[in-house]
């Protein structure tokens, strides 16, 4: 029995200091898609041999964790779903200035953008349809506004702004443009049976078994990657437009090895790591890189214009409005 | 004398970081001043809160229907598995407790894939798909998932009532001419009245402290809870700290209002055993057999099927097969490798760290008087305490701005909460240890010259061996379990089985996270065998 018992503690103990000695790594923060953020740091790792740890979230829990460890930071590198957000992180000086122009003048025109931070990519937000399972009766919508409908009673579902940061600049961005209109409409959706299960994952989930017909607000990455799975989706870019969003990697001011901070922004923004985003389904935001073939090209569809520094402002009240007369929190 | 004050010492600070301080910054939390100077603001205001009220309704209307499922389905299987025993009894105990050892978020997962239009029981009967999702996605549907976890607990507390129970009353009863409901009613009920309020109250504070299964359902059902209400507060931007706090303490008063009136009817199973057995009756298996149905097999079954899927809405065919899940899983370079890894490690760690501790502690609290019976509450208290709020004591304790520990947002805090959580239970395991020893070797010891510790090394731990495996067994596949301190405390580059899991099933990449419960369980369940085959062996 005393041999078994000394192994056991010794083995134990090896473990607990296996689990304090920590090596220099940089720490990435990521909102969806998950596997794009792990596909980078191994990406990273393997290139340079410095390790990458990494915690993926929604982009609603990935700002809480900031604000909540602002005492004692742990991320040096942060990637977000939505501009908005970048912007909000940005206000409060949590950002260290990294945009080096030799990186901006190669990008996409309609993302060279004004900001502390570069756009590693962008995402659309759009409607989604399962063909298999319309209610009767009902046609394809081509406008925003047609899904307050009755026909759509009780079918649609719509990603949490709270938790999904496209679909928090999607809300912001649409009340910015129709005002009182735009919560008239969240509250029409509400009174038509409309769920906010969570997630854009969440939310998808019932449209692709059928119990729902549609997701109001999809984010693109999500859909296209459900339509290449082989599911009866249908991308729906209403005629008012498409919501076209960036997304922000941005470098702690905190981070205390801003150079590996650095490095590791450059490998995303460069051709190797741009393919990476395009692979998860995301317009890539350096010229010269493809999106994937099944993703609608730029230009194909209407986009809304929005204009995300003036939006920005409104992101707090915005959304905590959502939060109390729409969720209900 | 010197040994005994470190031990107090060392107790004390042990259950003071582990239990009152986050408590402890929880009250501090909900009672802070707002932007208008008033303390407590966040408590009162939740009073005029409509969307509280809700979540409380949400809570309690939740708890109390999974009472209302659980009582009876454990009351039925229990009169059936003492009064008619089918054959292989022990067998069919077995698989009686067997939904006990799923996780309850897991359960909820395999019933949302069973159910709906293109769901399994869909796919292979081809009715009842779409009113089974009905009713899960519902307040009765999450409470039924939680009944189905709950149910063999609520049976082993009754069938401990049954057995000690006289059980010549109901032969009297029948012999002067009582019907079988007249003597069920004076001769059985109320032998397990007590033991009934005793299994109720616990499947009350196991459910309405539930994070998983509500927060899986809930957003379909349109119903919100406490639980996932104060993960909310904390978790989504932007946070609101104080009303997470207050909410965590009216949802922890609930709990310890429950464990209050529980704690003095939980009677363990001390009385005398009859060696009675009645007849076996073959009928009794056929409600057993649905029980196992509908708890077990189906749950299990389609975990098992979804794992070895390609894509789940194509259905159970043979060109859909595919062992890519587990091989995804058990490749060296997967973040789920590092997911089991990491679990594994931590639970036999935990397992380890907190025995030791509760063996400190039972080793005063057996001693007997006043500082023991506090020391002995506060080390029970964790089960009234639900996950959700420990999480947010820990958040508010290990990351204030005075806390320089390098705790959290390290592996460490999840081994900080997996050892609150799991304490009570390597409590009542090391005192059960301890009460096997009797006084007279400890004089002899004394006598002999060896001092307390020597003692305790020599004499105790060689005499406790076995309950302190029983003990660190039950504390490392709790570990293995846990959801929702793992979800709300896990620094970057960590992952463990249950946050693996679950993220994977909210993305929607179902077949890994359901290979990997597969493969959790068979190897906790591989590791726990081996453990006990060799630990105690002698």
């Amino acid at each position: 029995m005393k041999p078994v018992v000394k192994q056991v503690t010794l083995a134990i103990m090896s473990l607990a200091f296996a689990g304090t000695a920590s090596a220099t790594t940089l720490t990435l923060y990521s909102a969806a898609p998950a596997s794009l953020a792990k596909a980078l740091a191994r990406a990273f790792s393997k290139k340079t041999g410095d390790h990458v740890a990494v915690w993926t979230s929604s982009t609603g829990k990935v700002m809480a964790r900031l604000a909540a460890e602002a005492n004692h930071p742990h991320a040096d590198v942060v990637m977000v779903a939505d501009w908005t957000a970048g912007l909000e992180l940005a206000k409060d000086k949590m950002v260290y200035d990294y945009q080096p122009e030799s990186i901006d003048k190669n990008l996409f025109p309609a993302m060279q953008l004004k900001g502390p931070f570069l756009p590693y990519g962008a995402d659309t937000v759009s409607m989604v349809m399962n063909t298999k399972a319309l209610p009767k009766g009902a046609s394809m919508p081509t406008s925003w506004f047609d899904l307050t409908a009755p026909v759509w009673k009780n079918h649609l579902t719509a990603p949490n702004p709270l938790l999904s940061g496209t679909a928090s600049d999607f809300v912001i961005a649409f009340v910015d443009k129709y005002g009182n209109k735009a919560w008239q409409y969240f509250s029409d959706l509400k009174a038509n049976g409309t769920v906010w299960p969570g997630t854009n994952h969440a939310a998808l989930m019932p449209v692709l078994s059928g119990e729902r017909s549609g997701m109001v607000e999809c984010v693109g990455h999500a859909a296209v990657q459900a339509k290449v799975q082989g599911n009866s989706i249908q991308l729906i870019y209403p005629k008012e437009g498409t919501m076209l969003i960036p997304r922000p990697i941005m470098i702690m001011q905190s981070a205390p090895d801003k150079k590996l901070a650095e490095q590791f922004v450059n490998f995303t923004m460069s051709p190797a790591g741009q393919k990476l985003v395009a692979k998860y389904n995301l317009y890539p935001s350096l010229n010269g890189v493809a999106a994937k073939p099944a993703l609608a090209k730029l230009g194909t569809y209407p986009v809304m214009t929005v204009n995300w520094d003036q939006v920005a402002a409104t992101r707090a009240s915005v959304l905590a409005k959502f939060r109390k007369d729409i969720l209900g929190q | 004398m010197m040994g005994r004050s470190l031990n107090r010492l060392l107790v004390f600070g042990i259950l003071g970081l582990l239990v009152l301080a986050p408590l402890a910054t929880i009250i501090f939390e909900a009672l802070q001043p707002d932007a208008s100077h008033h303390h407590g603001m966040a408590l009162l205001q939740l009073g005029v809160d409509q969307h509280f009220i809700h979540a409380l309704l949400g809570t309690a209307g939740m708890a109390a229907l999974a009472v209302v499922f659980a009582l009876p389905i454990g009351l039925i299987l229990a009169l059936l598995m003492f009064y008619a025993p089918p054959k292989f009894s022990l067998v069919w105990e077995g698989l009686i407790l067997i939904p006990f050892l799923i996780p309850p978020y897991l359960t909820a997962e395999a019933w949302t894939l069973l159910v709906g239009p293109v769901g399994l029981i869909e796919q292979l009967i081809h009715i009842l798909g779409t009113p089974l999702e009905t009713f899960l996605y519902s307040l009765a549907g999450m409470a039924a998932v939680m009944a189905l976890h709950l149910t063999p607990l609520v049976y082993i507390i009754l069938r401990a009532a049954l057995q000690n129970g006289d059980f010549r009353l109901i032969q009297a009863a029948r012999v002067h001419g009582a019907g079988l409901w007249r003597a069920f009613r004076v001769g059985v009920l109320p032998l397990v009245l007590p033991a009934l309020a005793a299994a109720g109250l616990l499947v009350f504070l196991d459910t309405s402290a539930e994070f998983g299964v509500p927060a899986l359902l809930s957003g379909y059902a349109g119903v919100t809870v406490l639980s996932t209400s104060i993960e909310a507060a904390t978790n989504v931007w932007p946070v609101n700290l104080p009303r997470a706090s207050a909410i965590g303490l009216v949802l922890c008063t609930l709990g310890i209002v429950a464990w209050f009136f529980y704690r003095p009817l939980a009677n363990e199973n001390r009385g005398q055993i009859h060696q009675l057995r009645y007849p076996s009756r073959w009928w009794s298996m056929l409600p057993l057999a649905a029980f196992v149905l509908i708890a077990m097999l189906l749950p299990i079954g389609a975990v098992l099927a979804v794992s070895f899927e390609k894509a789940i809405t194509v259905g159970l065919k043979f060109s859909n097969f595919t062992w890519h899940h587990y091989h995804h899983i058990l490749s060296h370079q997967s973040s789920a490798f590092g997911a089991l890894e990491t679990s594994l490690e931590l639970a036999a760690l935990v397992a380890f760290g907190t025995m030791v501790a509760a063996l400190l502690t039972a080793n005063i609290v057996r001693r007997g008087g006043r500082f023991a019976a506090f020391l002995d509450l506060l080390a029970t208290l964790p089960m009234a305490i639900p996950g959700v709020v420990l999480a947010v004591g820990m958040i508010l304790f290990w990351n204030a701005p005075w806390n320089h520990l390098p705790v959290f947002g390290t592996t460490a805090i999840l081994g900080v909460a997996y050892a609150t959580t799991t304490f009570p239970f390597a409590m009542r395991y090391a005192r059960a240890g301890l009460a096997q020893i009797p006084q007279l070797l400890d004089n002899a010891s004394r006598v002999h010259g060896s001092g307390p510790l020597r003692t305790f090394m020599k004499v105790h731990i060689p005499i406790a061996w076995p309950m302190l495996i029983g003990g660190a067994t039950v504390v490392f596949a709790l570990s293995m379990r846990e959801l929702v301190a793992s979800l709300m405390l896990q620094p970057a580059g960590v992952q463990v089985i249950s946050t693996y899991i679950y993220a994977n099933f909210r993305q929607g990449v179902i077949g890994d996270g359901m290979a990997m419960s597969v493969i959790g369980v068979l190897s906790s369940a591989f590791i726990l065998g081996v453990a006990r085959g060799l630990l105690l062996r002698r």
